[in-house]
């Protein structure tokens, strides 16, 4: 996987429909292990997001940071003053429901570890369907 | 039991498994004489902090706390982690085992994990001495799990056993007394509910308290799947991560399975790292008398099946898992004079 450092990356405020062909390219080039939603990110594991806010130098020029709690254990992601859900939301700028059926067990059948790639296509023909005509 | 009340007037020896969860005191003649929590509430004062709760009525405490009053763990991963306090619990845990007894004539006996560091080993020991003991004896914990499971550590024969404590998990084969291969990791009970606490918030939204992942964990928490495909249920209360209410949400428990993969497979992974450094001839033993499980994550449904599963093992849970640490520890001190080698100096 490329990794960048934090200050070669350039600052500007990405539209959404960038942040998610960020996150797809991202996701593309994860190891398959590395995914799984029961969790925002932790022991080297995490969601799409978690990981994406964790790893990818890219993601933190845009703001969106992980905050753990005081035993260091349980993490989740902020953004725009929102945490969790609303803060990827609002991140991505999507709707709940779009978030549920791209990032969530509930779009993979219930699986809690789809492939990365998977979830890559997924956000890719969702950007697909909402591009203009 | 005139004799056994007698000897437990006189006898001021105590052993204490002090858990990052619990901790548990066992006294000869006496049994367990403590059983509580390992959380002290503590509100500051002018001049320095009194003490106001400890063991369950600490720990109901835990997240419910006003400003000027804090409900603490004092160990973290089955270390300390603020000396003061832990010194504070271990004097009040030993004035209430001992009564009326005289604290400075006691012999305290205290579980150190196998992976602690000198400098921890130390904190424990020194903690344990200004706490009020005469005589002090550090005995490492998967050593007194097994003792007090009642396997034959003192035998030419490979014991194996897997502590799954609080704050960490121990994994040691024992043979003539001595640890043969160990793996210490910090992975346990509490790192089973934070990956609960973190299921919630990543797949309902929800934030929930410690004291509430550990409800989900011994209601409906497994180690795998459930064999006739029947999940049990039940409901949670928390937070609404969105709106900021309360909220009730259905908990599932294949949900709990799913979130409890990570720790528990770092605890197959310690199991299995362990016997590959096991030579080969108490490999053999084991291979017939498997392996015990201790602690209260050897109560977690199927974790004994899958521990078998993975390593083709037998495994089985102990008597009385929560209790051997105690139990083993007292039992080594009851015995001084034989297992004194199987002490940490």
């Amino acid at each position: 996987m490329e990794t960048k450092a934090f200050d070669d990356i350039a600052r500007y405020a990405a539209p959404g429909r960038e942040r998610l062909n960020e996150l797809a390219d991202f996701l593309d080039e994860l190891p398959a292990d590395r995914l799984t939603f029961t969790r925002w990110y932790g022991q080297g594991k995490g969601c799409a997001v978690g990981l994406a806010a964790a790893l990818h130098p890219w993601f933190k020029a845009q703001g969106l940071r992980l905050e753990e709690d005081s035993t260091g254990k349980v993490c989740w992601p902020v953004y725009g003053g929102q945490s969790d859900r609303a803060a990827v939301a609002g991140f991505f700028g999507l709707t709940l429901g779009d978030m549920n059926s791209l990032l969530d067990p509930a779009g993979y059948d219930g699986a809690l570890e789809p492939h990365p790639k998977q979830v890559a296509a997924k956000i890719r023909s969702f950007l697909d369907a909402m591009a203009p005509a | 039991m005139v004799l056994s009340t007698m000897r437990g007037l006189f006898n001021h020896d105590i052993a204490i498994d002090l858990g990052t969860a619990n901790t548990l005191v066992y006294q000869s003649g006496g049994g367990i004489v403590f059983n509580e929590p390992t959380v002290i509430a503590v509100k500051d004062e002018r001049g320095g902090r009194r003490m106001i709760a400890i063991g369950q009525e600490a720990k109901a405490m835990l997240g419910r706390t006003p400003p000027g009053i804090e409900a603490i763990r004092p160990l973290c991963d089955g270390v300390i982690a603020d000396f003061d306090v832990a010194e504070e619990l271990i004097k009040i845990i030993m004035g209430k085992s001992l009564k009326r007894r005289g604290l400075t004539s006691a012999r305290v006996i205290i579980t150190v994990p196998s992976g602690a560091t000198e400098v921890e080993r130390r904190a424990i020991r020194e903690a344990t001495e200004n706490a009020g003991a005469r005589r002090v004896y550090l005995i490492e914990e998967p050593v007194a799990a097994a003792i007090g499971a009642d396997l034959p550590v003192t035998e030419p024969t490979a014991s194996m056993v897997v502590d799954i404590g609080g704050g960490t998990t121990e994994v040691a084969v024992i043979s003539l007394g001595g640890i043969v291969s160990s793996q210490c990791i910090r992975v346990g009970g509490n790192a089973m509910d934070a990956a609960i606490i973190s299921h919630m918030r990543r797949a309902h939204n929800l934030h929930i308290g410690e004291n509430n992942a550990e409800e989900i964990k011994i209601s409906i928490g497994s180690a795998c799947f459930p064999k006739n495909g029947k999940h049990r249920r039940m409901r949670v209360k928390g937070r609404d991560l969105v709106s900021g209410v309360p909220r009730e949400q259905e908990v599932e428990e294949g949900e709990v399975v799913g979130s409890l993969a990570e720790p528990l497979g770092a605890i197959v992974e310690a199991v299995k790292t362990t016997l590959e450094h096991t030579i080969p001839e108490l490999a053999a033993d084991m291979v017939e008398r498997g392996m015990v499980l201790t602690g209260g994550g050897g109560l977690l449904p199927n974790m004994d099946e899958v521990l078998s599963y993975a390593t083709g093992l037998p495994t089985e849970v102990a008597n009385e898992p929560l209790t051997c640490g105690a139990m083993g520890a007292g039992r080594t001190l009851e015995r001084i004079g034989k297992l004194e080698h199987m002490l940490v100096h």
